[in-house]
């Protein structure tokens, strides 16, 4: 079977959502079948230009193609009549996210047109789907809310799990993955600051903007953390990822309202790594136990210090809880080709 | 080239008499004709104009089909008359082509066409003209207050040229609503009108040799003529009552003939109302006419045959100072203020009566500039060249539409779509 995966593409950008799109590839030629994957461009920053980007995704043509797999608003526009979507998630900034006042798309007549406008092209997107499959239990919820669609969750299997096998404690709390806003890297350094000086901090990844960059650069700076705080800001390949994970005493990972497990929870949980969370993270909280697997904190820098404290250093406890993390990881049996039949079916 | 021209044909029709004339040059430049008759129902069966060509009636849906799929480019003359022009509604939408707008202003058109599906028809208000507009678009009761209270916001123009893949028009004082509306290209072309056998029944000296004026106004009788301006201003004057007579030609209602025989009657003006005339007759009182009336307020058309027919009768004009009537040049019509119009009627009127050689001198220069002017083998070569334009236009045309539809689908309202931001990225296919 000749099949697409139909991403988008922000350039010179790569994260979760891309990972998923080349392991899914990977799965899909390892199961037997012809796979590539589509990306197309997409920019979100001035809100004003998404419709015409919609445009021109729905206007595409596809020929030659068994089956497709989209996965983010807009690509999933492009029409097909075997349209399976796999979605990470909707444009949040038209729905929950506008309604929390957290997106610009909020204020004026205009902003209401482009949210109905939106909500409108994923209701005819997800009619003229064959299936739609979600990545956690939130997207399922949203989706339900905001579209009255009934999703099946299909949770992403983790990539490169080989890479994730854990290893001894170096003695500092790993933040991974995409430096933005949302992510929230700049409320474990202010956590940091309250926290005893054997507690440190390795924050590595690359920053959705230089202004996020910048931003944590400063902080790091203004609390005189330079000689706690170790900021590798870029993309780094996975084995690198992997090493930072599995030498980690813990791992902190506290997005706004994540959608999915998150791959940084799934990485640290196969590594044995208690994680560091908030009790607003969504759904990493689906791997994050409270003192069972995690330390789960109310979001502000008070309550972060103490979970930074508790399993900051290596402790009988932390060790624990990572046990207990890779269990609960380990038990939720998420294989890519278990995935690819699914998505098939 | 061949051109499937929809257009009424009956002999009734002023916009069927230009019609058939470009049709003519059309053919006399090579091109192949065939003609779609776009009469409503009850007028289909009408005897046609002769023009040597093939014609189907537009609901012979197979036949229509048939001669869309082999012609290189379709033609609907458009004015604002339902009865006249219902086929072009019929069929633009599922066909778009060149649209030849005769009128600026729709708003009868659009008012019968509404009859069958009053909800689309207040969307399509909607979308064009906003929801306050849409909210009292069907509330005027009278037809003078229906035209006076929607030809400046809601003409409907925008409705009808949003559909086509190109425009010719007529005169420039409307455009911009045009060019809002109309994806494709856009030209501006005098319309094409002929004087048959124009040699004048009788000369210049000979008319001015008659005992008495003869003031004419042809075309349907209502407000928007000014018929009853013009019995004022002859009431007003001595001796235009004593030498003047003013005849009405054209479709007129009881009561309103009632109203402006009483009028008349009360201003002691010599009133004469000649209802429908047929080819000849008309002709006839052209020729006998001295003075032809062309007052229109407010403006609606895109061109005034009558006053084009006047002229090329070499007769003395005088127009309303609005509109297509705005754009004659100032030597060959003499022109009337709207706010000063029964005073401004009146002296032209007395001058002219006054000076028989000025009269046939400015008749004489009007004839010689609209025969120049509004010349239907100018009109075929630009429809021509137009359909070779929107050719090439078509597959950026077809990506407007449908981007456009597409974003309506989805809920977008006209004033979300015409942005920089929106068009800019779109304008793939320019040049």
């Amino acid at each position: 079977m000749k099949v697409l995966i139909v991403n988008n593409m922000v350039p010179f950008s790569w994260g979760g959502a891309e990972e998923l799109a080349v392991h899914l590839e990977a799965a899909l030629i390892k199961a037997g079948h012809e796979a590539e994957v589509l990306r197309i461009p997409f920019q979100t920053d001035p809100w004003m230009r998404i419709p015409s980007q919609m445009l021109l995704v729905h206007a595409l043509e596809l020929h030659n193609v068994d089956r497709v797999i989209a996965l983010k608003f807009p690509a999933y526009l492009i029409r097909h009549p075997q349209k399976t979507l796999w979605l990470l998630h909707q444009y949040r900034q038209a729905y929950d996210l506008s309604d929390a006042g957290m997106s610009d798309i909020h204020l004026g007549k205009q902003a209401a047109d482009l949210r109905r406008v939106i909500a409108t092209a994923d209701e005819e997107a997800f009619r003229s789907s064959r299936r739609i499959f979600v990545i956690s239990e939130i997207t399922q919820a949203r989706l339900a809310k905001n579209n009255r669609v009934d999703a099946e969750v299909l949770r992403p299997p983790l990539n490169n799990p080989e890479l994730f096998g854990g290893g001894t404690s170096d003695g500092y709390v790993f933040a991974g993955g995409r430096i933005n806003a949302m992510k929230r890297q700049h409320l474990l350094v202010e956590a940091l600051a309250s926290t005893p000086g054997t507690v440190r901090l390795v924050i590595a990844g690359p920053p959705d903007a230089p202004k996020d960059g910048e931003r944590l650069r400063r902080l790091v700076e203004s609390h005189d953390l330079s000689h706690r705080v170790t900021l590798d800001l870029r993309f780094l390949p996975r084995r690198e990822l992997a090493e930072y994970v599995n030498h980690a005493t813990a791992v902190a990972c506290l997005p706004y309202d994540e959608d999915s497990l998150s791959y940084v929870a799934m990485e640290a949980s196969a590594a044995g790594k208690p994680l560091i969370t908030t009790s607003d993270s969504g759904g990493v909280l689906g791997l994050a136990r409270h003192l069972e697997t995690a330390w789960v904190a109310a979001p502000d820098a008070a309550s972060l210090a103490e979970g930074l404290s508790r399993l900051g250093t290596e402790s009988s406890a932390s060790l624990r809880m990572g046990a207990a993390a890779r269990e609960l990881w380990t038990s939720m049996e998420l294989t890519w080709p278990d995935s690819v039949e699914r998505l098939l079916a | 080239m061949r051109l499937l021209i929809f257009s009424p044909m009956t002999a009734a029709s002023a916009i069927g008499r230009a019609s058939g004339l470009v049709a003519r040059s059309l053919i006399d430049q090579g091109h192949d004709v065939v003609v779609v008759r776009s009469e409503d129902l009850l007028h289909l069966d009408t005897t046609p104009r002769d023009l040597g060509v093939p014609v189907i009636r537009w609901d012979d849906e197979p036949e229509v089909q048939k001669a869309v799929r082999s012609a290189d480019a379709v033609v609907y003359h458009v004015g604002d008359n339902y009865d006249l022009h219902r086929g072009c509604l019929e069929w633009l939408p599922r066909c778009p082509g060149i649209v030849c707008l005769h009128d600026y202003f729709l708003g009868d058109l659009f008012l019968r066409w509404a009859h069958g599906d009053r909800p689309r028809a207040i969307s399509v208000l909607r979308s064009w003209y906003g929801d306050q507009v849409a909210g009292r678009y069907f509330s005027f009761e009278k037809p003078a207050a229906f035209v006076q209270n929607t030809a400046a916001t809601a003409p409907m123009t925008e409705w009808v040229v949003a559909m086509a893949n190109g425009v010719i028009t007529h005169s420039s004082w409307g455009i911009a609503r045009v060019l809002r509306a109309c994806a494709g290209p856009v030209r501006v072309v005098p319309l094409p009108y002929d004087a048959p056998n124009v040699t004048p029944l009788s000369s210049p000296s000979e008319a001015a040799a008659r005992d008495g004026l003869t003031v004419l106004t042809v075309g349907h009788v209502n407000a928007n003529k000014r018929a009853e301006s013009v019995i004022r201003a002859i009431g007003e004057s001595e001796r235009l009552r004593a030498g003047a007579v003013y005849r009405l030609i054209g479709k007129v209602d009881p009561a309103v003939e009632a109203q402006l025989a009483a009028l008349a009657q009360r201003l002691g003006v010599s009133l004469s109302i000649s209802g429908e005339v047929n080819d000849a007759e008309l002709r006839e009182a052209l020729d006998g006419a001295d003075i032809v009336c062309c007052l229109r307020l407010p403006a609606l058309e895109a061109a005034s045959a009558s006053a084009i027919e006047a002229m090329l009768y070499g007769k003395a004009v005088i127009v309303m100072d609005t509109g297509f009537f705005h754009e004659i040049p100032g030597e060959y019509v003499l022109k009337v203020a709207p706010a000063t119009e029964i005073p401004d009627i009146r002296r032209h009127l007395e001058h002219l009566q006054a000076d028989p050689a000025g009269r046939a001198a400015l008749g004489g220069r009007a004839a010689d500039w609209a025969a120049r002017t509004f010349r239907a083998e100018t009109y075929a070569q630009h429809l021509a060249q137009l359909a070779v334009e929107v050719a090439a236009a078509a597959p950026a045309l077809e990506a407007t539409r449908y981007f456009a539809e597409t974003l309506v689908r989805w809920g977008a309202t006209e004033p979300f779509i015409p942005t920089a931001d929106l068009v800019g990225p779109l304008r793939i296919f320019e040049a």
